[in-house]
């Protein structure tokens, strides 16, 4: 009897393990599809990839088109980073500690909002906003949508790392007469570094990824990576643009890394237990 | 009085430049939206600034754009029914599991819910193109004699949202697996339940806040979704959110196109009121 109740666990765990395998692969096929492919010798994309190069890493790197929408990109991501972090920062700081409060819950739900907006929409809106103010297509324009997207994300992960800090330190810190913003800077800051790190890396990676507000943003001389990637593949599939698309690629598997190595992965989330 | 609300509500001066960043920069911006949605357009992108329904009259009573804001929710619909069975096992799985493995699981969320959607959507175009692996290697075992037409199908664009989707909903359902007392998982099993009978009796209704909430999400995205539709679909299977944009930046029509960007945002605001209606409240054990 026990025999059989464990045989039958395992099928169970067998079958389990297969539709785990089955959601794996529909994740992550597409993106080592693009790596594989990026080492394609023929210049057209078909199955199997045969003639395995690495000229196309370098060749996309001679093309002036790219290299300056990926300076493009890193000088948004930049400026953008710096934007959430300082205004995400504070505001995580002071909402963390009084969950309870019924002001301090409404002000992080209108916080999140920007994620529950359609990209498109916040597009839409910003174009007609900067179009009005004449800064459309500035880096300080794309820089700003992508903060909206960039700051309630590092709002959350900030906010978690801040929900794990122990006041007691803020309190004594005021009990040997510092104000508050001597304790914080001089107190929680130090505490809480390897959260910032990571913040900044999750608002830089956002940043280079995003493109749907670039797309309504942008002008010929601030195009970024993203938005100059969706215009060619609407056209055509070659290994030059996968080349390209492994390199940010690249970033994305960096800071990764990097964050795990600085707060591990499993901090990255939606509130929980983490 | 006033010395007694300054007290209260001292702490929050911190949180100040990111709640006026968002009035200048989210709310102001979306309210100047609506204010052109009245307006009435002229020609050549000029715009004539008098009061006027007449851009959501013309949404409402062109069958066209009916039928967009109908395919558009059935986009919704189907990728909610893939994503939430389908992201429900990954979540299970990276609660079940420790150590190496969990972190293994996390990175493989975490690495296409950062990878940018544009060269996740080229990857499907590769994979799904007519002399890609999946119609190659068909072809090679005899199964067809032509290549299948995978790309600009409605089943692309829904296997495209869903690798969009997917990863945000498995770390918010995540997040609620890790709120269930294993206690009552080892109580069912001491009381004789099989696997099955745990998963339908403890895990399922305590996990629904998360389901819930992450199927709303992915409803929502895939409703007002771009990019996926404009790269893997044709034409007819445009969401509205491309329809908005498509009037803005091609016809510039800003009013009309403005309408429909709020038409949208109005059904989405109207699911998130039903989802607050529904939604069980997330049930903390304490451990």
């Amino acid at each position: 009897m026990s025999e059989l109740f464990q045989k039958k666990i395992s099928l169970n765990t067998i079958l389990f393990n297969i539709a785990v395998a089955i959601v794996l692969i529909l994740l992550l096929a597409p993106i080592l599809i693009v790596i594989f492919s990026s080492f394609s010798g023929k210049s057209h994309l078909s199955w199997p990839f045969t003639d395995l190069t690495f000229r196309w890493y370098k060749e996309v790197l001679q093309r002036s088109l790219w290299v300056k929408a990926f300076v493009n990109s890193l000088i948004i991501a930049s400026l953008s980073t710096v934007i959430s972090l300082a205004i995400a920062t504070p505001a995580a700081f002071a909402l963390s500690r009084r969950k309870k409060n019924k002001v301090s819950s409404v002000l992080s739900s209108f916080i999140s909002w920007p994620l529950m907006v359609p990209p498109v929409m916040i597009g839409i809106a910003l174009l007609i906003f900067f179009s009005k103010i004449g800064l459309r297509g500035s880096y300080f324009a794309i820089a700003i949508g992508h903060s909206l997207w960039a700051g309630p994300l590092v709002f959350i992960t900030m906010n978690a790392v801040f929900e794990r800090f122990n006041p007691i330190y803020v309190s004594a810190a005021a009990d040997l007469g510092a104000n508050v913003f001597q304790t914080f800077i001089k107190v929680t800051i130090p505490i809480v570094r390897s959260g910032m790190i990571s913040a900044v890396f999750l608002g830089f990676v956002i940043s280079t990824q995003e493109f749907i507000i670039a797309l309504f943003l942008y002008a010929p001389k601030t195009i970024t990576l993203p938005v100059e990637i969706y215009t060619a593949i609407r056209y055509e599939i070659s290994p030059g643009i996968s080349a390209i698309s492994v390199y940010m690629i690249g970033i994305v598997a960096a800071a990764l890394i990097v964050i795990d190595r600085v707060i591990g992965i499993e901090n990255i989330g939606f509130g929980g237990k983490g | 009085m006033l010395d007694n609300l300054w007290k209260r509500y001292k702490y929050l001066i911190p949180a100040l430049p990111i709640l006026v960043f968002f009035l200048i920069f989210f709310l102001y911006p979306l309210v100047e939206m609506v204010r052109i949605s009245f307006y009435r357009s002229l020609t050549y992108g000029q715009m004539e600034k008098i009061f006027t329904a007449e851009n959501y009259i013309r949404f409402m009573t062109d069958i066209f754009y009916l039928k967009v804001l109908w395919r558009s929710f059935l986009l919704g619909i189907a990728v909610t029914a893939v994503t939430v069975p389908l992201g429900f096992i990954l979540a299970y799985a990276l609660w079940q599991s420790k150590g190496a493995k969990r972190k293994i699981l996390y990175f493989c969320v975490l690495f296409p819910l950062f990878t940018n959607l544009v060269v996740r959507l080229y990857g499907w175009r590769i994979i799904l193109s007519p002399t890609g692996p999946i119609n190659v290697t068909l072809q090679y075992l005899g199964l067809i004699d032509a290549p299948v037409k995978l790309i600009f199908t409605f089943p692309a664009v829904v296997l495209g949202l869903f690798s969009e989707c997917a990863p945000y909903y498995i770390l918010i359902l995540f997040s609620v697996l890790t709120l269930i007392n294993e206690r009552y998982i080892d109580a069912a099993i001491d009381l004789g339940a099989n696997q099955v009978t745990t998963f339908l009796k403890i895990i399922w209704p305590l996990s629904l806040p998360g389901v819930v909430s992450g199927g709303v999400l992915t409803f929502i995205w895939s409703f007002g979704s771009y990019a996926t539709p404009m790269i893997l679909g044709k034409p007819v299977h445009w969401t509205a959110a491309i329809h908005a944009e498509r009037q803005i930046l091609s016809v510039r029509d800003w009013p009309f196109g403005t309408a429909i960007g709020i038409m949208l945002m109005i059904f989405i605001i109207l699911v998130l009121f039903f989802q607050s209606r529904i939604t069980p409240k997330t049930q903390t054990q304490r451990n």
